[in-house]
């Protein structure tokens, strides 16, 4: 249910090294991009546990966003290989939990990509306002009461 | 909710910088927000609060209010956490009790609708509250500072901060990969804007570089491997060989020997440069290098592993007294292997990966026979005796190669023959045509010549000649040699009629006796050499018809191409896929039929041919009366075996040791045929040298051991890649000559090669190796610093801090197709052009084009591969510079009219605006437009043989043509070759464009993201010599800096796992690619070393049981920071 | 003195958590002495009306096993919360959802549907579907309510232990009653097992290699894992690392990988996540098709992560679009 006036709620994970620089770097650049993503900063994407993921939507994200530095220019050399493997694996298990495998997202984005984050977030944004919001709150209680 | 019982006091501190933020987001609406987060006491707006009294609040409030946490939302962390931490402690509150916001480059900088924005800031700033209840107060760890540094490359960026380090009495490596230092800047004529010579201000730094006794020089050097942290690196270097040691004195006598010819890289190809070489005559070191570039696969394949790219590169110089004597070092016979050789050294030829093989085996035969022809005889060279005595049984090639390598260092040998006369195989095997007497006679004499005792007519076995007499005559050592002499039946019937030979009686009754009796109508079995040479024997001696009769096909016969075809040629026919079954006589028990199987290939075999298998029922029958049969050959070994120290393998050959040749019987060692069953000429050679190797180690008290799995070298590597080289023209090889007189007689077929023939062939080498080994230039280096036999080195090093100094390429003009680049041949780049106006570049300094020819008209092209969005979007900001100092450069040189073709002219640095003045008033013409193409397609006469610039003059509006003599490319600066890779062992990133990314464009751009690691010169960025040099000075601070601290402070984000959860799953230890995480066996948990790890935190979120956590990224810590931005509005 | 009043009740359950009882064997005459059973469906002929004639706290303990879908079920378990001291919820389903659990991964019109309508055994030309209330001959009967999705036992009521496993092993449940008979209580809440996962008590746990990696995930249905290997090293999905230790490796001894019915470790918020996180971390894949091919050689990770606690976990259920008629 496309709504125009929905704005999706987004958390970001970004890795410290590369996609935060990345991200920061869009902002020293004045890059344009919408306000629906918040970032949360870690050291690496290898330290995106998949619960932070759940736990963001079920609080209420539309989305998720995890990027990390490009596959082999991890800073700390394997750990977006393990976000890498984690991802198609999450989706899978949301998918059966009825969560649109489009509201979860792995990006590689590098220090140097400032542009690149705005076109991801700028995208992922209208993607989800095109998948609408996931309320899972809401959702969740109708389901979870008696009659 | 995530909770935590303990009550807070929060203040939180929003910042206007100045309007950066106060713009887009509403700070009030902002505040107010705050003021109902929970626990937050105190919040504060202030103008800018990163200065000393924005900080003075926080420290303020911290004292008065009792803060127990405090949230900063302003800038980027990477910018100002240290600042606001700081600030925090000051004030006495543990500096991790600080969360900070980024409301700056993630919010006000990216969002324009200023109430979407002010939401956002909304959503961070009650995660930054939500998180800072869960921070915990921690101790900062220290580490001391190594107080060594690293520099990598030696341009001069990377020199300027060298010295300057070392000039403040710090040891510095300076790591470079090419053999001198200098980089780029090495290569230049003049220098703008001042038009000074860059060798001149160079050359004088690079010898302080050399002499400065705090800095190591590591050149020909790169590094592999980088771990460790900040004040703590470990460095791994690779030296790579340069088969020069340092006692080089410079002196260059060994270039005037060497017999290979390179593209210099140092002249971008435009002259040559020999394999042992020097990049230019001040380089530092001015130690000379030899290029090698792995064994090549000639010498590699060839079982003596001959220097064949020695030989034939002096061969090509006429150098052929030289030649033969490289043959000689390790082969005693060269004219009987250039006839017989079956030289798998040319298969493996990289030339004939471009057109054909080189004739090496013709090659050797050519030098072989000039010696001959120009009546040279060559001393044999006689060692000092040692008074060790060996015995060699046997003098055939394996024999006699270990005979002559023992004779060559000092051992008294004693040869013994069965026959009257030496050589074995090579002499009762091989017939005349194809190897004339003389030439083996004198070989073998020449072999003997090194003081080496021939015995003929004794054989072991007879007469009382035993192994153990010989040991008891006082021979230190005995060599069996025995070779294989009994030749192998079919096992069918009719074997044994009248008319069935072996092809070693029929051969040896040819080759000795000079007679032999052969039928009218001849079958020879079997596919290799001995069947090959049977049947043309058998045509010389009266065959009306021979037939080969072999059981696979062509593709499987282990018999010399060319022989087989010089058999077709001479009318023998072979019949493949036949086996035969039965001889078949008449009533009058005569030969006059052989019947056989008629066979299908099968799947390969062991030696990966296909296996025949026979087609039931099928037969064939040829009419015949003699049949030599030439199946294999086995040791006759009867005698020996009595004595039980030797035994037999299952293939009925003497049992010896494949490593050291040992045999059962101590001190008795054995080689050749007899140990490895039939095999070639030069295989047998090589068999003889492995136990003649192995006997002089076991008579020197050497450990034999070592002998076993010896490294091979690497092989060559493909053809040089780094400089551009014309294209190599195909050119086939030369044909080995045919005697027209010989016929079918006894009179050798091939002729050998003419010297012309033979050093044009011999030119068609590629030199694949780099070095083709010749080692002339042992002899010609009086002080003895060359050592062919060098192997890398890898050395450890520790630093505390690294300089990345490791510059440019230039950007390849050949990826703009349109403007002829490695086409046209005076289409030429700008390093091409500061050689060639270089004093000592390749035409003396003269600007001449590719005939020699001073231009008349020149054309320089700017901002190729620069500025265009095709190529590279970014300026590489010296071009415009150096393309006015081209013009200035031909202008003065030569008469021709100068072209400038530009898009607009950046004259930004001190002096250039003026320089672009000073040239634009020395007649050089300047067109606004960017080239369209470089044609030679001419339209009219005068653009007849010229170079066809075609451009659009944007300011006059009209497009020109501008014929032209000489079109140089202004190709802009691009990443190094190395950088993608280099960025990965230091752990760097690249920027946009490739270049090493900088902390901080502004306030740290020669700090690298990684701490304790600097950036100096074009790594980081395009830029010109001034610029480099003050960055070089700027990162040698930075670095004195950081060591003269001393220490340095690592943050405490370490992971930590918890005892009392921990179940010693293990999986966390696989996840760590530090070896940070251990498993401790007692008690069966995992635990983290903290000096190892770098906090990425993967274990944590791959820990199954929760007993990992990650300090200052808790779970907790995380997942309120999630609440917090999604339980905001 | 009298001896202290015991219940035992079943709601969502499948009986297995009875036999823990039955496996007593002789032994339940011990446990008959110490106390006093007023409550045991499965054995004893017991009617609501008895228990509603109980006075609060009177009975001193209530085992409850099984989750919580009827209406009827929600009665009871309030009932007996009001009527003994101390409830503990007893087995997996009671603690975490357990088996039926994983109902939640589909809906109440999809299982009515394929129970009573698409099944091949099913012959129902009428489409006949329970009703909640139907007439039949003039009588009104009653049916409890079914509800939209299965709970644990501790979101309907109060619990205050909890005695995991599937069954439990008696050995625990002798512990937790010995603890109630001597008045030796852990804290409220407590969960009667170690608090450290499987492996630490793993007979397998040494074979584990230092670089374990998983190339592929292997099925019990399609594979046999090797009896001596652990199993994630041998390429079985193993919830061991992940679920509390204390059910005496029974799975294991049986060459059968765990599937996690003690539960989490204590502090993980979601045993399924984290599982995930931890074996795909280990996954041989180094690109993005790979680790695709990776994550999908793990059929039905739902099932699998959640075999016992689906109703428990972060997610609880599968969403259904809203509109649907559920």
């Amino acid at each position: 249910m496309a709504n125009e006036q929905f704005e999706p709620r987004i958390v970001g994970f970004l890795c410290r090294w590369c996609s935060y620089t990345g991200a920061d770097l869009a902002g020293t650049s004045r890059m344009q991009y919408p306000a629906n993503l918040a970032a949360i900063r870690v050291m690496c994407s290898g330290r995106v546990d998949p619960t932070f993921v759940v736990k963001a939507l079920k609080d209420g994200a539309d989305g998720v966003l995890i990027a990390g530095c490009h596959p082999g220019d991890c800073h700390y050399s394997e750990g977006n290989y393990k976000a890498m493997r984690r991802y198609p694996m999450l989706l899978n298990l949301l998918d059966q939990f009825g969560i649109e495998c489009g509201r979860v997202r792995l990006e590689w984005i590098s220090a140097s990509e400032g542009e690149r984050f705005a076109e991801v977030v700028t995208e992922f944004t209208e993607q989800l306002k095109a998948l609408g919001p996931l309320n899972w709150q809401e959702s969740i209680s109708a389901l979870c009461t008696g009659t | 909710m995530i909770r935590e019982n303990q009550e807070h006091r929060i203040g939180v501190y929003v910042c206007h910088c100045g309007t950066n933020i106060s713009h887009t987001v509403d700070i009030e609406a902002v505040v107010e927000y705050a003021r109902t987060l929970p626990d937050v006491v105190q919040v504060r707006e202030y103008k800018y609060m990163c200065s000393e009294p924005g900080q003075d609040l926080i420290k303020q409030d911290v004292e008065e209010q009792k803060l127990t946490r405090v949230v900063v939302s302003s800038c980027s962390p990477l910018m100002h956490e240290e600042t606001f931490r700081n600030a925090c402690e000051d004030a006495g509150l543990n500096r991790f009790l600080f969360q900070m916001s980024n409301i700056r480059e993630q919010c006000s900088w990216v969002h324009s609708d200023r109430q979407k924005a002010t939401e956002k800031a909304k959503r961070l700033i009650a995660a930054a509250v939500r998180r800072v209840h869960h921070h915990k107060s921690m101790e900062q760890r220290e580490a001391p500072v190594h107080p060594d540094a690293l520099v990598v490359g030696a341009g001069i960026a990377g020199i300027e901060a060298a010295l300057k380090i070392a000039e403040a009495g710090r040891k510095v490596y300076l790591v470079e990969k090419e053999p001198s230092i200098g980089g780029h800047m090495a290569k230049f004529d003049k220098t703008f804007p001042t038009l000074d010579c860059a060798a001149c201000i160079l050359t004088p730094r690079m010898v302080q570089v050399g002499q400065h006794p705090n800095i190591e020089l590591m050149t020909y050097s790169e590094v592999e491997d980088l771990s460790g942290y900040v004040g703590n690196f470990k460095v791994k270097v690779r030296q790579h060989a340069r088969y020069v040691t340092k006692d080089c004195t410079g002196c260059g006598e060994c270039v005037s020997v060497c017999p290979c010819e390179h593209p210099s890289e140092f002249e971008m190809g435009m002259s040559t440069r020999k394999a042992i070489y020097r990049s230019f005559p001040q380089a530092v070191p001015n130690w000379f290098t030899i290029d090698k570039r792995g064994v090549p696969m000639c010498e590699d394949t060839c079982p003596i592993h001959t220097r064949t790219q020695g030989y034939v590169n002096l061969i090509a110089q006429e150098r052929f007294e030289e030649a033969l004597k490289v043959i000689r070092d390790v082969n005693p016979f060269p004219a009987i292997l250039g006839r017989i050789c079956h030289h798998p050294c040319e298969s493996e030829c990289q030339r004939g990966e471009h057109d054909e093989p080189i004739a090496i085996c013709a090659l050797k035969r050519f030098v072989a026979d000039w010696e001959v022809e120009h009546n040279l005889h060559p001393e044999p060279v006689k060692a000092e005796a040692n008074g060790k005595k060996v015995a060699i049984i046997g003098s055939g090639p394996a024999g006699l190669t270990a005979a002559y390598d023992l004779a060559r260092k000092g051992y008294a040998l004693t040869v013994f023959e069965k026959y009257a006369e030496p050589g074995g195989l090579i002499r009762w095997g091989i017939p005349y045509f194809r190897l004339p007497r003389e030439v083996l006679d004198r070989e073998i004499d020449w072999v003997l010549g090194h003081g080496i005792k021939l015995k003929c007519n004794s054989a072991l076995g007879e007469n009382g000649l035993t192994v153990d007499k010989l040991l008891n005559d006082g021979y230190d050592s005995i060599i069996l040699a025995l070779g294989t002499t009994k030749g192998l039946d079919l096992g069918i019937e009719g074997e044994k009629l009248p008319g069935v030979v072996n092809c070693l009686d029929y051969l040896a009754h040819a080759n000795l006796q000079g007679s032999v009796e052969t039928g009218k109508c001849v079958a020879v079995v079997g596919g290799g050499n001995a069947a090959v040479d049977s049947a043309r024997t058998a045509l010389r001696y009266g065959a009306k018809e021979v037939m080969i009769l072999y059981r696979r096909t062509r593709t499987e016969m282990p018999a010399i191409s060319a022989e087989i075809e010089a058999a077709i040629s001479e009318g023998v026919q072979i019949h493949f896929l036949v086996n035969p079954v039965e001889m078949i006589a008449d009533s009058s028990g005569r030969l006059t039929k052989v019947k056989c199987q008629k066979m299908q290939l099968g799947e390969p075999d062991k030696s990966g041919r296909r296996r025949p298998v026979p087609i039931e029922g099928q037969f064939v029958e040829f009419p015949v009366d003699q049949v030599i049969l030439a199946i294999s050959q086995l040791p006759d070994l009867d005698f020996l075996v009595k004595d039980e120290d030797f035994d037999l393998t299952k293939w009925s050959t003497l049992a010896a040791d494949p490593d050291t040749c040992e045999t059962g019987k101590k001190r008795v060692f054995a080689c050749g045929d007899a140990v490895t069953g039939p095999s070639t000429v030069v295989e047998a050679m090589a068999s003889g040298r492995q136990a003649a190797t192995a006997v002089d180690m076991y008579l020197s008290g050497e450990d034999l051991e070592t002998l076993r799995g010896k490294p091979h070298r690497p092989h060559a590597l493909p053809l040089m890649d780094n400089v551009r080289r014309p294209e190599l023209p195909q050119q086939k090889r030369v044909e080995i000559p045919l005697d027209p007189d010989a016929g079918i007689t006894l009179k050798e077929v091939e002729k050998t090669l003419t010297a012309e023939e033979a050093i044009k062939e011999a030119g068609r080498c590629l030199v694949c190796g780099g070095c083709s080994d010749c080692r002339v230039c042992l002899d010609a280096c009086e002080v003895g610093a060359i050592d062919h036999c060098m192997d890398d080195t890898v050395r450890e090093l520790d630093v505390g801090a690294i300089i990345m100094a490791t510059g440019f390429q230039l950007f390849d003009s050949t990826v703009v197709a349109r403007y002829g680049y490695g086409k046209f041949d005076n289409v030429i780049n700008s390093m091409e052009f500061e050689r060639l106006s270089h004093a000592s570049g390749p035409t003396g300094g003269k600007i001449l084009t590719k005939d020699n020819k001073p231009p008349e008209a020149v054309a320089i092209l700017h901002c190729v591969g620069s500025r265009d969005e095709n190529y590279n979007e970014y300026c590489s900001r010296v071009c415009c510079m150096y393309s006015l100092k081209f013009a200035h450069l031909v202008k003065e040189k030569t008469n021709a009219d100068v072209y400038n073709l530009y898009i607009d002219m950046r004259a930004f640095g001190k002096g250039y605006e003026e320089f672009y003045k000073r040239v634009l008033g020395e007649g050089v013409h300047f067109i606004r437009g960017k080239c369209a193409e470089v044609t030679k397609v001419a339209e009219c006469q005068e653009e007849k043989d010229k170079l066809i610039v075609v451009v659009e003059d944007t300011l006059l509006g009209v497009t020109r043509r501008l014929p032209m003599d000489m079109v140089i490319l202004s190709g802009g600066l691009t990443p190094g070759r190395d950088t993608e890779k280099l960025s990965r062992i230091f752990g760097l990133n690249c920027a946009q464009g490739g270049f090493f990314l900088e902390k901080h464009p502004k306030l740290a751009p020669v700090d690298a993201i990684s701490d304790g690691i600097f950036l100096a010169g074009a790594c980081q960025g395009p830029k010109d010599i001034p610029d480099s040099v003050a960055q070089g000075a700027a990162a040698a601070a930075g670095a004195l800096s950081l060591i003269d601290k001393g220490k340095v402070i690592i943050e405490p984000i370490t992971a930590e796992i918890d005892e009392e959860q921990c179940a010693g799953c293990q999986l966390c230890i696989a996840n760590c690619p530090y070896a940070a995480i251990d498993y401790d066996e007692e008690k069966k948990i995992s635990v983290v070393t903290e000096e190892l790890c770098k906090g990425c935190g993967t274990c944590v979120a791959g820990c199954p049981s929760g007993a990992a956590g990650q300090k200052n990224f808790e779970d907790a810590q995380i997942l309120s920071e999630i609440e917090g931005i999604l339980a905001a509005n | 003195m009298a001896k202290p009043k015991v219940a035992f009740y079943w709601c969502a359950s499948c009986g297995g958590c009875e036999e823990t009882i039955v496996d007593l064997a002789e032994d339940i005459l011990k446990v008959v002495e110490a106390v006093d059973i007023v409550l045991w469906p499965v054995a004893l002929d017991f009617k609501l009306k008895d228990v509603k004639a109980w006075k609060p706290g009177e009975v001193a303990v209530a085992f409850i096993n099984g989750a919580v879908r009827l209406s009827e079920q929600e009665e009871w378990v309030k009932l007996l919360r009001e009527k003994c001291s101390l409830v503990v919820a007893f087995g997996s389903c009671a603690h975490l959802g357990g088996i039926p659990g994983l109902a939640n991964a589909t809906t109440r019109d999809e299982i009515i549907a394929n129970k009573y309508l698409r099944a091949p055994t099913v012959n129902n030309p009428e489409g006949t579907v329970p009703q909640e209330k139907s007439k039949v001959n003039g009588f009104e009967l009653e049916l409890p309510n079914f509800w939209k999705d299965v709970k644990a036992l501790d979101e309907v009521i109060d619990v205050d232990y909890y005695l995991p496993g599937c069954p439990p092993p008696f050995e625990t449940v002798a512990t937790a009653v010995n603890a109630i008979l001597e008045n030796k209580l852990p804290p409220k809440g407590s969960v009667i097992a170690p608090e450290k996962a499987l492996c630490e008590t793993c007979p397998r746990n040494e074979s584990k290699p230092d670089d374990l990696t998983i190339t592929s995930f292997k099925r019990l249905a399609t594979s046999t894992p090797d009896p001596e290997k652990c199993f994630l090293a041998d390429g079985f999905l193993c919830m061991g690392p992940a679920t509390r230790g204390g059910c005496g490796e029974r799975c294991i001894n049986g060459n059968m990988p765990c599937r996690g019915c003690f539960g989490p470790t204590p502090d993980v918020l979601d045993a399924g996540l984290k599982m995930l996180s931890a074996v795909a971390s280990r996954g041989a894949a180094d690109t993005e098709q790979a680790s695709q091919d990776f994550a999908d050689s793990l059929v039905d990770p739902l099932g699998t992560l959640y075999r016992f606690s689906l109703p428990v976990s972060m997610l609880r259920r599968r969403l259904v679009p809203t509109g649907d008629n559920q």
